[in-house]
C-alpha cells in the first residue's frame, strides 16, 4: 500500500467506525428495552427511533465546554483524547475480512492487546486530573481491575493463537477453516468464556462496572465531564467494545469465514451477536463486589486460563 | 464473614438470570406509548381538578357554605364565604389553591351535599400559577368538562353506615 492509500483507508475506517459505534448505543438501547420488556426509543424517528443516535450526538456536541476551575487543565482535556485514540488505534491491526487489514504485522494478537491496555492509562488521567474523591477512588479502581483483568485476558487470548501456531490476525482466521476455535472441544470453550468474562471487566462493563458504580461513586471517573468531553469517554468505551466483539469473532467464532455470503457480512453478522450476548450478561447480573470480583480474577479465572493454555500447547506439541 | 454459598447454587443462579432476561425478550413490549395511547381512567380516581355540582333539576348549586371542606383540608387551601338567603346557605365565594392539593379527596369526603367533586382528568398542567387558583365560577366550568369520579360525599359516608337489617317481608 502506498501512503496515501493507507492514510484514505485510515479515513474510511476511522469514519466507519465512529458511524457504527454511534449506532452501536442504538442497538445496545433497543435490545436492552427488549431484554426488560420495554421498546427502547421510539418517537425519534419513528417506527424505531433510528434518528435517536443522531439527536443525541448533536445534542452533546450543542453543549458548552466546560473545563471546571481546579482541575489540571492540560491533563483534563488529554484524558478523552487519550481514550479515544487507544480504543481507535486497536482497529488498524483487525482484518475485517480476510484481506482487508488496515496493518498486517506478524505480531497483530500481541499489538492489539497492548494497545487496548493502554486505555486505562486515560481513564486514570481523568480520575487525577478532575481532583474529585470520586473520580479518583473510581480511577483507582478501573486501574486495580484491569491490571488485574490483563493476566486472564492474554492467557484466553494466547489459546488461539497456540491453537493456530501464528500471532498473525490472518494466520489465525485461516487456521480456522475446519472448524471454529469455539468448536475445539472443552479448550476453546474454556478460552471463549473467560475471554469475553475478561474482556468484560477491560471494557468496564456490567458485572464489572465498579469504576462507575452509580451508588457509591456517583458517576465513575467521567464525573466532571459534559459535553463533548463525555461523549469521547462514551465513545471510546464503546469503540473498545466494539473491538472486543469484532476480536472475538476473529478468534474464535471463524472471522470473516463462512458459507455463502461474503466476509464482511459473516464478520458484522457474528460481531453483533457477540455485541448482544455482552448486552445480554450485562442485563442479567448485578454488580459485583471488589473482593468477589477480585477473587473471580485470582482464584478462578487465572488457574483456570493457565491450565488451559497448558492442556492447548500439550495437545498441540504432542499432535505434531 | 459471609455465609459461604455454594457452587452449584451460584451456577444455577447464573444461568436462571440469563434465563429471565431471555424469556423477557421473547415477550411482547408491555409499554403502553403514554401520548399516543391513553389508558383509562380507575372509576375513583383522583388526582386531577375538582367541580362544584349544580343540581341538575333546579339547576341551583349544591353548595351550602358549611365549610366542612375548608376545615378539613390537610393543606389549608380551600376557603369559603357563606351567606344565607332564599331558606338556605349559600358559598358566597369559594376559593380552591390547586398548586398545594395533595389530592387526598377528604373535602370530596366531608361533604353533606355532594357539592364538590374530583374530576375524571388527568392532563391539567398549565403555565400560569393564576390557572391553578381556582374560583367559583372555574370549578363550575371545570365540572361542564370532564365528567366526575364516581366518589361523592354521600356515598363514602353510605359505605361508613351500619348495615340496616333486613327487611323480612311477611
Amino acid at each position: 500500500m502506498t501512503f496515501a492509500e493507507s492514510v484514505s483507508h485510515g479515513a474510511i475506517l476511522l469514519g466507519a467506525i465512529i458511524g457504527v459505534v454511534t449506532y452501536l448505543t442504538w442497538v445496545e438501547r433497543k435490545f436492552s428495552g427488549r431484554l426488560q420488556s420495554r421498546i427502547g426509543p421510539y418517537l425519534v424517528g419513528r417506527p424505531h427511533g433510528w434518528l435517536q443516535p443522531i439527536a443525541d450526538a448533536l445534542k452533546l456536541l450543542s453543549k458548552e465546554d466546560i473545563t471546571p476551575t481546579k482541575t489540571d487543565r492540560f491533563l483534563f482535556n488529554l484524558a478523552p483524547i487519550w481514550v479515544v485514540v487507544m480504543s481507535l488505534l486497536g482497529f488498524a491491526f483487525l482484518p475485517l475480512t480476510i484481506n482487508w487489514v488496515l496493518v498486517n504485522i506478524d505480531l497483530g494478537l500481541l499489538y492489539f492487546s497492548a494497545i487496548g491496555s493502554l486505555i486505562v492509562i486515560g481513564v486514570f488521567i481523568a480520575g487525577w486530573a478532575s481532583n474529585n474523591k470520586y473520580a479518583l477512588l473510581s480511577a483507582l479502581r478501573a486501574a486495580a481491575q484491569i491490571v488485574a483483568y490483563e493476566v486472564p485476558l492474554l492467557l484466553s487470548l494466547l489459546v488461539p493463537a497456540v491453537l493456530a501456531g501464528s500471532l498473525n490476525f490472518q494466520d489465525i482466521i485461516l487456521a480456522q477453516e475446519k472448524y471454529w476455535f469455539i468448536l475445539f472441544p472443552v479448550v476453546g470453550q474454556i478460552s471463549g468464556i473467560t475471554f469475553l468474562l475478561a474482556a468484560l471487566a477491560e471494557g468496564n462493563r456490567i458485572p464489572f462496572d465498579l469504576s462507575e458504580a452509580e451508588s457509591e461513586l456517583v458517576a465513575g471517573f467521567n464525573i466532571e465531564y459534559s459535553g463533548m468531553k463525555f461523549a469521547y469517554f462514551y465513545l471510546g468505551e464503546y469503540a473498545h467494545l466494539l473491538a472486543v466483539s469484532i476480536l472475538v469473532s476473529i478468534l474464535f467464532l471463524g472471522g470473516p469465514l463462512g458459507p455463502l455470503l461474503s466476509g464482511g457480512v459473516w464478520i458484522a453478522l457474528k460481531t453483533l451477536i457477540v455485541f448482544l450476548i455482552v448486552l445480554w450478561i450485562r442485563w442479567s447480573f448485578l454488580r459485583l463486589r471488589i473482593d468477589q470480583m477480585m477473587m473471580l480474577n485470582w482464584k478462578v479465572l487465572v488457574p483456570l486460563t493457565l491450565g488451559n493454555l497448558l492442556v492447548a500447547g500439550l495437545w498441540v506439541s504432542l499432535s505434531r | 464473614m459471609a455465609k459461604k454459598v455454594s457452587n452449584t447454587r451460584l451456577v444455577k443462579a447464573t444461568l436462571l438470570a440469563l434465563w429471565f432476561t431471555l424469556k423477557n425478550l421473547l415477550r411482547k413490549p408491555v409499554t403502553i406509548q403514554y401520548p399516543l395511547i391513553k389508558r383509562p381512567l380507575p372509576e375513583r380516581w383522583r388526582g386531577g381538578t375538582f367541580a362544584l355540582t349544580i343540581d341538575p333539576e333546579t339547576g341551583e348549586e349544591n353548595c351550602i357554605g358549611c365549610k366542612l371542606c375548608e376545615k378539613i383540608c390537610p393543606s389549608e387551601i380551600i376557603t369559603v364565604e357563606m351567606e344565607k338567603h332564599s331558606g338556605r346557605g349559600w358559598a358566597k365565594s369559594f376559593i380552591l389553591d390547586l398548586q398545594a392539593c395533595i389530592q387526598c379527596e377528604l373535602c370530596v369526603q366531608v361533604c353533606p351535599t355532594d357539592a364538590i367533586v374530583m374530576l375524571h382528568s388527568m392532563e391539567t398542567p398549565t403555565t400560569r400559577r393564576e390557572d391553578l387558583i381556582l374560583d367559583k365560577d372555574k370549578l363550575e366550568a371545570n365540572g361542564k368538562l370532564y365528567h366526575a369520579a364516581w366518589a361523592t360525599g354521600l356515598k363514602l359516608q353510605r359505605l361508613h353506615e351500619p348495615k340496616k337489617p333486613s327487611v323480612i317481608s311477611r
